[in-house]
């Protein structure tokens, strides 16, 4: 699913919808949260946004009186130019507050695990991986807190995205 | 009127003294000794000198108790005290690591920023579903405080021109578990946005930083009285146009992290010498010395109305110098 044109207005956007929608299906996941699936083209990704109805309303009123929107509501994720979905901390953050997100797909890291991931470094597992390899995980620590999305590879994780990157990359 | 007077400052041998015992510019200590006076103005230096804690905004969109927020960084070492204007608010007395480091942080649980930052958003009151702009609102410290008031409802347009401050601006909004948020790259001078909408503005007014002092000692040399005059010019442009975004009924702050009169008090007369819809609210808050605004300074009187804006200082509320004023469009 290549991403058709680049395109610096904000729309809204059934391309974002589907590629959104396929993404929590493939994590056996919903998100309730999501009234108006909005994307926004920023560099190679275009950004998909998911806003309240009058929110995006406002937006879009907004740009039609030619103003740069460069936010709105909470980003769900990013579509690069291949097609490839890459979800949001936020996102992350929702699944897990709702519970909306299968077991299945959700791994618990404890202390100095947790820490390496989010120094966005790969964690070594000691425990036995019952993962589809591959596979999208949650990260969340003991409390029950999320702390990235990750990759299964063998018995490693490879962190997507940490929420240490919200420091790493500030300036 | 002719306002040269305000920028023509004489400096006096006290002036002198303390501008060598305290290691400030001259201009600056004689319009210290006209802001407190002689008794206070030591008072206020030595303040100035010892520093402030940094201090912590409790996220209570995410954090369901700020005690065990509270309970959790003391488990790590840090020593935490509880501000009496922000009951949310928190000073860190000792940080074992850097506050910008922690989990906590990370997951969006505190916000680091000054009281009288946030001080300034408990004024404006955001209520939950209203519309409500926050101009020049990098890097996000009032627009993530006015949405945790508004508990994620309703609408806040947040502004700024500057690409790589939108970019901290978004990754606060995100870290800090914000949804109602549209943010615009914008000059607020040509901004488009259709007039008389908003229930409230927020204008943290870009100033010369003169509040900061309490934690960037170099500010008590890095500027002339003549920034102050062009900053304020500045300023008044921009109040002007961000009152226009108001309702009418509508309220607005305006706040400085400054405590130059003539960027405050004086930036607010002509305002009002502009504006017949204007008038200023008294603003107070729970907890505060409330010490009011100045009336007259280097022999210029100002509007009767400015007193009942706020001045917070660190040596009356442990912060940092701010401004506060609540300004109301009248039906």
């Amino acid at each position: 699913m290549p991403v058709e044109e680049k395109r610096v207005r904000l729309t809204v956007c059934k391309e974002g919808k589907r590629a959104l929608d396929s993404f929590l299906k493939s994590i056996d996941a919903y998100n309730k949260n999501c009234a108006v699936v909005l994307c926004l083209f920023s560099g190679e990704k275009m950004k998909v946004y998911c806003a309240q109805q009058s929110l995006a309303q406002l937006a879009m009123t907004l740009q039609d009186s030619g103003e740069i929107i460069y936010h709105v509501g909470m980003l769900a994720g990013s579509l690069n130019n291949r097609g490839v979905f890459l979800p949001s901390l936020e996102l992350g953050w929702e699944l897990i507050k709702a519970n909306t997100i299968s077991g299945r797909n959700v791994v618990v890291l404890e202390g100095d695990e947790a820490k390496e991931f989010i120094f966005g470094r790969t964690v070594e597992l000691v425990s036995e991986m019952n993962w589809e390899e591959g596979k999208a995980v949650a990260v969340i620590n003991e409390q029950g807190e999320f702390l990235g999305w990750g990759k299964i590879r063998g018995k490693r994780i490879i962190p997507v995205v940490d929420i240490g990157s919200y420091v790493r990359y500030k300036d | 009127m002719n306002y040269d007077r305000l920028f023509n400052i004489r400096i006096s041998e006290e002036a002198i003294k303390l501008s060598r015992r305290f290691g400030l510019l001259p201009y600056m200590a004689e319009r210290y000794i006209m802001m407190f006076g002689l008794d206070e103005v030591e008072e206020f230096l030595r303040a100035v000198h010892n520093g402030i804690p940094r201090s912590i905004r409790c996220n209570k969109l995410v954090v369901k108790s700020c005690g065990d927020l509270v309970s959790r960084l003391e488990k790590e070492g840090f020593k935490i005290r509880q501000s009496k204007i922000v009951p949310y608010g928190y000073y860190v007395d000792y940080e074992p690591v850097s506050l910008g480091s922690t989990v906590e942080h990370l997951l969006g649980y505190y916000f680091i920023q000054g009281i009288g930052s946030m001080a300034s958003v408990v004024a404006l009151s955001p209520q939950p579903g209203e519309l409500v702009a926050d101009l020049a609102s990098a890097p996000g410290g009032k627009t993530t405080h006015i949405a945790q008031l508004m508990n994620n409802t309703g609408g806040i347009l947040s502004i700024d021109v500057d690409a790589r401050r939108l970019a901290k601006l978004v990754s606060n909004i995100e870290r800090m578990h914000v949804r109602n948020v549209i943010v615009l790259m914008a000059d607020i001078l040509n901004v488009k946005v259709n007039e008389g909408s908003f229930d409230r503005v927020m204008l943290d007014a870009p100033c010369t930083g003169e509040g900061l002092i309490v934690y960037k000692k170099e500010r008590f040399f890095t500027r002339t009285i003549d920034d102050l005059r062009k900053m304020s010019e500045y300023q008044l442009k921009l109040l002007l146009k961000a009152f226009k975004f108001l309702k009418p009924g509508g309220t607005m702050v305006y706040a400085t992290c400054s405590i130059a009169p003539e960027e405050n008090e004086f930036v607010i007369t002509r305002a009002l010498d502009e504006m017949d819809e204007m008038e200023v609210i008294e603003t107070r808050l729970d907890g505060a010395k409330n010490v009011p605004g100045i009336t007259e300074f280097n022999g210029v009187r100002f509007k009767d109305e400015v007193k009942n804006c706020l001045r917070l200082y660190p040596h009356t509320d442990s912060t940092e110098g701010f401004f506060i004023c609540l300004l109301k469009r009248k039906e």
